[in-house]
């Protein structure tokens, strides 16, 4: 994944807000990126444009040497599915579907997961992130840690090369901080391009490279 | 993505606190609609009664002797039942009452009745008389005491000119637009009970055909040609299209928000669902299934309450008995009307789903996932 000349300007009806101001760089599979920053320094802002939420005003995005500018709202839908993983802060779980359901939804738009297989393979992730006896537990019914590893798992459904995460931890205490940040370490180690917003320190035992963004510029 | 997977995501919510008010205040919509258009059905019922009686479909010319030729002719015009030389008759009945009274036509081969009880004509003075016979006034209504019905009428006489009929037969007369009071005697016995023969008489098939045969007729150069006045009363028509429109501008405002707060209550889950790969079509197809249940529902709930409640009242003070008076309009509840409302709210629903996804799936995901 690759970003050049990246700008982003949020347009009120008072005045302009340059979010973003020229920022390039080129994300790697097999790492974990940490960007952080101060509050209001653009860093949702750009972790939301590389997964594809959020337009940008100029630049260029290339994702897997494909250039996306030109595409429609449903060709983004489908590299969203394909290729990104996104967490948020929230976790944004479905209240009504269990753990496992949750983890289900977005293989439901994938053809190529074959319907006998979404729940195995759901059970499989969430497995994977240490929840195999809240497989079948509603949201409400976990806590925060645990939320957003289904949250992260649900991310994985699909398989994608890209996994986001927008200050993931903000919600945990530092037990699960830790928990979360190991889990995105292990996926960067099986070859997946892994990028996080954060303001935790302690992600500088995990990260490969730090990014620092102030007032939209991104300083290496 | 198919339907199966599309049911599968909105079972879980589908019985959620708004969703349940929604369909509450759907029913009551539901309810208004089938109770407004059913009364509306019903004035028109009452107000029309008047004019759609046998004698409003009858033509009359002015004609001294008409010749059997030109009768011939008249009968092979399309929509006409017969033309006879001479009056349909009318007579009081029963007790002398001064409001009662049958028709009398006779019964040309062209006219296709069915028989329900008894035999079709075949004797002298043999008369058939509708299933539900009811030769009475619409005030006369309430009293069903003098309500005949099915076998009760056979064998029954009726003296007309000294000549006593006996009813060997009955038909079913709203199947070809007959009144509860129209009977049929044979061609001859007819002819003998025709005085004057100064008149021809035509009757055609349904009122609104009434003006294409009248300008069959100019066209064969008669020209003393009358009919009973009809005036037929639009403002109610008109009222009741307004109120209708009213309904439904009220029902699609009502729509419209509770399907605008839905949208809005769940810009996360479809925030969510739009980063991981889901279209605006595939989430607008998931609202719009969600909503069609919804609505479907309630939709079957009020219907068979309706029914129920409806009956139960008109059974009950026997009003339903005025729906066979006549058949041109009758006060049943009018399935097709209910059809069409249901139809309608689909459509409403399909406009306010469709408009209402394009407004708040089309901002950035981003944004949706940020509102609360
Ligand atoms: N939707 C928006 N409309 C207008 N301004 C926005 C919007 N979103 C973010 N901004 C502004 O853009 C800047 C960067 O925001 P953001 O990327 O959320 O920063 P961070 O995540 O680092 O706190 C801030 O000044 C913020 O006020
Ligand atoms: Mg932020």
């Amino acid at each position: 994944m690759n970003i050049e000349n990246l700008c982003k300007i949020y347009k009120t009806k008072n005045d302009e807000v340059k979010a973003l101001d020229n920022v390039s760089y080129e994300f790697k599979p097999g790492k974990l990126y940490a960007i952080m920053g101060h509050s209001g320094s653009g860093k949702s802002t750009l972790i939301s444009i590389l997964g594809l939420i959020e337009t940008y005003t100029s630049g260029k995005i290339t994702i897997d040497k494909k250039d996306i500018s030109k595409l429609k709202d449903d060709e983004l839908s489908d590299l969203r599915m394909k290729y990104i993983g996104f967490v948020f802060q929230d976790f944004y779980l479905d209240e009504h579907l269990k753990a496992y359901e949750n983890v289900m939804l977005p293989m439901l738009i994938n053809k190529e997961i074959k319907k006998e297989e979404r729940k195995e393979k759901a059970i499989k992730l969430l497995t994977d992130l240490g929840l195999k006896d809240r497989i079948n537990h509603f949201p409400k019914e976990m806590s925060g840690g645990e939320q957003q590893r289904v949250a992260i798992a649900r991310s994985l459904a699909n398989a994608p090369e890209i996994i986001l995460a927008d200050d993931p931890t903000g919600n945990l205490d530092e037990e699960n901080e830790k928990l979360v940040f190991e889990t995105l370490k292990d996926l960067a180690k099986k070859g997946k391009c892994v990028i996080v917003v954060t303001h935790s320190e302690e992600i500088k035992k995990y990260a490969d490279e730090i990014l620092k963004i102030t007032k939209g510029k991104l300083e290496s | 993505m198919n339907l199966k997977d599309q049911l599968w995501i909105i079972k879980s919510r589908l019985l959620e606190k708004r969703n349940l008010l929604f369909m509450l205040v759907l029913f009551f919509v539901f309810i208004v609609i089938i109770i407004s258009l059913t009364f509306y059905n019903c004035i028109k019922f009452i107000n029309y009664s008047d004019i759609v009686k046998p004698n409003s479909r009858n033509i009359y010319i002015e004609i001294d002797n008409p010749s059997e030729e030109s009768l011939k002719q008249i009968n092979q015009i399309t929509h006409v039942i017969f033309a006879i030389s001479g009056q349909t008759y009318q007579i009081g009945f029963f007790n002398n009452k001064s409001s009662n009274h049958v028709y009398i036509t006779p019964l040309i081969e062209k006219e296709e009745i069915t028989l329900i009880n008894g035999k079709n004509l075949k004797n002298k003075n043999d008369m058939l008389c509708p299933n539900n016979f009811y030769p009475y006034d619409f005030k006369d209504i309430i009293d069903t005491k003098n309500y005949l019905k099915g076998k009760e009428v056979l064998n029954k006489t009726v003296t007309i000119n000294n000549e006593v009929f006996t009813i060997v037969g009955t038909y079913d007369a709203p199947k070809i637009r007959n009144t509860t009071y129209n009977c049929y005697i044979s061609e001859k016995d007819f002819q003998k009970l025709v005085t004057n023969h100064n008149n021809i008489t035509i009757r055609v098939d349904k009122l609104e055909n009434r003006n294409l045969v009248i300008q069959e007729l100019k066209k064969m150069g008669y020209n003393n040609i009358n009919t009973q006045y009809i005036n037929f009363n639009n403002n109610l028509i008109y009222t009741g299209i307004t109120i209708i429109l009213i309904i439904l501008f009220i029902s699609f405002a009502i729509i419209y928000n509770f399907t605008k707060k839905k949208i809005r209550y769940h810009l996360n889950n479809y925030g969510i669902l739009k980063a991981s790969g889901y279209k605006n079509k595939q989430l607008f197809h998931i609202e719009l299934l969600e909503n069609l249940i919804i609505g479907t529902i309630c939709f079957m709930i009020s219907t068979i309450s309706f029914i129920i409640v409806y009956n139960s009242i008109v059974t009950n003070i026997n009003i339903l008995n005025i729906a066979v008076y006549n058949s041109e309009i009758t006060l049943e509840i009018n399935y097709f009307y209910i059809f069409i409302s249901y139809i309608t709210i689909l459509i409403l629903i399909y406009i306010a789903t469709k408009y209402l996804t394009h407004k708040y799936l089309n901002i950035s995901i981003h944004y949706m996932l940020k509102e609360e």
